[in-house]
């Protein structure tokens, strides 16, 4: 059954999207209707009006760092559990279970080791070896 | 009370499921499959398993789909449609479906051994996971760790340089 | 939560089932809980404005209300509720309308686990500190879908600046509340606090070295995912005009700008309850005014949050993935490694 305190999850939820629209709804009542003359509607671009499309090419670095976060947002969800009980099966575990947690920790922080000498956790990585000292910079 | 909740949150699972399959705009697709997951989070709280609705909202809600935004914010801009037609217009998935709603229904008939007793006291809460994991299932719980750096190395692997992209 | 369901059933009489009392007690709690959010909109931006006067050697707002512009807030209330509220032609308009609210409910909702005094705290669950990781994380997904339905290239860039880096420093956050969560035994925010009893010495940042090091770390990281300067590269107003609300008017600005302050205060409040004893006071045992000890404790926080925002220069995008991915994950780490070793040498857990 959903245990009370999920409950009150679900009530700040309904909570949370009435107040939204309470707020929305009483600035409704107070603005001014817009007149959608001249230019109001263009995408703001500092005045000038815009140039292209907004949409643009996202360096992969985005994406791998989206991607390394998945990875060590998994492992983190994993040790809250450890460290939750850490206390309480210490006594019957012994140091076992903290040598469990090291291995699955120490292999993690291999990645980690990797994707740094790989230099994949530099913003600006220098493409030394291939065009000299050219520098690429992200978005 | 709480048949009204599952009825209710399985209903938004579906519709959230359905809108993400027929919708247009991937963006749009990816947005409902995350009120889908929040849904099922919904279920797995109502099931009496905590920790898993967490987890459904901290990796699936939270971490994957940010990387599905990212992946679809990079292929489509907000003025584009997708010029892919959508399941929608497509009539192969219709059998398909009839097959899975089928085995769904017929292993609802076949009791399953484990599966029809009552959870042990504490099994969903953190301790009973936590105990699990670290007697029981140890070994598979370090092979966690393993495929975790699989996948590191597989996204490095991504984004390597080969082909002298400018990145 | 429970002081509100008593006061409810015994102070006003209402007569109320349990499932009544749950629902009534939980919509009150997420009613004071959206009035704090508010609260905080409204003294933070008054406050902050004041401090950053004050480093600036001027006076900061003066003229609205009789001292030293108190009502400030309240008049940028009354025009933004003025403001006419337009949504560009090129905007994806269900997505645009729907992220602000998917950020103020993302919000809202770690304020159901801050536990502010004994009995006042809406949901006493067992996995208080995940969760408010969990609901946390959904802003993320408000700020992409903010600068992806914008249709503008300020909003786009800022959104996933500001998502990449709030993925990025969730790790070194969470991380550095795992000591403490060994220490304790448990996720549940009440017993972090109750664990941590008995004077300045027991509290979680100065009981020993390792987690002083890990409450640096969740301070640092705190800073960084609420997106404040010096690790403001999300909204940069010199390059990026606002970031990813740079199409925002009105009251869809407003709540914007309403979770931000009230994430600055959330954040603390956080930090207050894991890292510095929460209600407890620095000496004796004694719980007085609990309330008032846990707010002081917050708000001494959020004034040093502010002075950091107005003292040191904005970061580069490099130099703040190298703090986040070369310096503060390896050192949780280390921190977690550390305490591990300290529990079980120092024998406060029995072998």
């Amino acid at each position: 059954m959903l245990h009370e305190h999920y409950a009150v999850v679900l009530l700040f939820i309904l909570f949370g999207i009435f107040f939204a629209n309470l707020a929305l709804g009483a600035a409704k009542i107070f603005r001014p209707r817009s007149n959608r003359v001249g230019d109001k509607g263009v995408s703001f671009e500092c005045g000038e009006l815009p140039v292209g499309s907004a949409w643009v090419r996202f360096n992969i670095r985005f994406y791998l760092i989206a991607l390394f976060f998945i990875i060590f947002d998994v492992e983190v969800i994993f040790i809250y559990p450890w460290a939750a009980v850490f206390k309480s099966l210490y006594p019957a575990l012994g140091s076992l279970m903290f040598i469990e947690m090291m291995v699955f920790i120490a292999i993690l922080v291999l990645g980690l080791v990797y994707i740094w000498a790989k230099g994949d956790l530099d913003w600006v990585k220098t493409l030394s070896k291939r065009d000299g000292n050219k520098e690429v910079s992200g978005a | 009370m709480e048949a009204v909740l599952f009825y209710l949150f399985g209903a938004l699972l579906l519709g959230g499921a359905i809108a993400a399959m027929t919708s247009r705009s991937a963006v749009a697709a990816v947005v409902w499959l995350i009120f889908a997951f929040v849904n099922a989070a919904g279920i797995y709280a109502l099931l009496a398993a905590p920790v898993l609705a967490i987890l459904q909202i901290l990796i699936y809600a939270g971490a994957i789909m940010v990387l599905f935004l990212f992946v679809v914010m990079m292929l489509q801009g907000p003025t584009l449609k997708s010029e892919l037609k959508s399941i929608g217009d497509r009539k192969w998935w219709l059998p398909v479906g009839a097959v899975l709603v089928a085995l769904l229904n017929w292993m609802h008939g076949v009791s399953l051994e484990g599966f029809t007793n009552d959870a042990p006291a504490g099994f969903g809460e953190i301790k009973g996971v936590a105990e699990l994991l670290l007697n029981k299932y140890m070994i598979t719980f370090e092979m966690i760790s393993l495929v975790l750096l699989v996948a590191i190395i597989g996204a490095v692997a991504l984004a390597s340089n080969k082909k002298g992209m400018p990145w | 939560m429970e002081i509100i369901t008593k006061l409810l059933t015994e102070t006003f009489g209402l007569q109320l089932d349990n499932t009544g009392q749950l629902v009534a007690g939980g919509l009150t709690m997420a009613l004071i809980m959206a009035l704090v959010m508010a609260t905080c909109a409204i003294v933070w931006t008054w406050a902050e404005r004041k401090v950053a006067g004050f480093i600036q050697s001027r006076y900061g707002p003066m003229r609205v209300g009789k001292y030293h512009g108190a009502l400030q807030p309240v008049a940028d209330m009354v025009k933004i509720l003025g403001k006419e509220d337009i949504i560009p032609d090129d905007a994806d308009k269900p997505l645009f309308v729907l992220a602000p609210i998917i950020i103020f409910i993302a919000s809202l909702l770690p304020w159901a686990a801050v536990p502010f005094a004994p009995g006042f705290i809406a949901s006493d669950m067992d996995l208080g500190l995940f969760y408010i990781f969990a609901v946390s994380s959904g802003a993320i997904v408000g700020i992409l879908m903010a600068g992806w339905a914008s249709n503008n290239k300020w909003a786009l860039y800022g959104a996933a600046r500001g998502a990449a880096q709030m993925v990025s420093y969730e790790i070194p956050l969470a991380l550095a509340t795992i000591p403490v969560v060994m220490r304790t035994g448990s996720l549940n925010m009440n017993d972090i606090v109750i664990g941590q009893q008995g004077g300045i010495f027991h509290w979680n940042a100065f009981h020993d070295p390792f987690l002083f090091v890990a409450f640096m770390i969740y301070f640092i990281s705190s800073i960084a995912e609420v997106n404040r300067g010096p690790f403001d590269m999300p909204e940069t107003e010199s390059e990026l005009v606002a970031g990813y609300h740079t199409e925002y008017t009105g009251m869809r600005f407003a709540l914007f700008f309403l979770s931000e302050y009230a994430n600055l205060f959330l954040v603390s409040c956080i930090a207050t309850a894991v890292f510095l004893g929460g209600w407890n006071l620095p000496v004796g045992n004694a719980v007085v005014l609990p309330g008032l000890v846990f707010l002081a404790k917050a708000v001494l926080l959020v004034l040093i949050q502010i002075w950091i925002r107005w003292t040191l220069p904005r970061l580069r995008v490099d130099q703040l993935m190298h703090v986040c991915w070369k310096v503060l994950i390896p050192l949780s780490l280390l921190c977690l490694l550390g305490s591990g070793i300290l529990l079980m040498v120092s024998g406060e857990i029995a072998a």
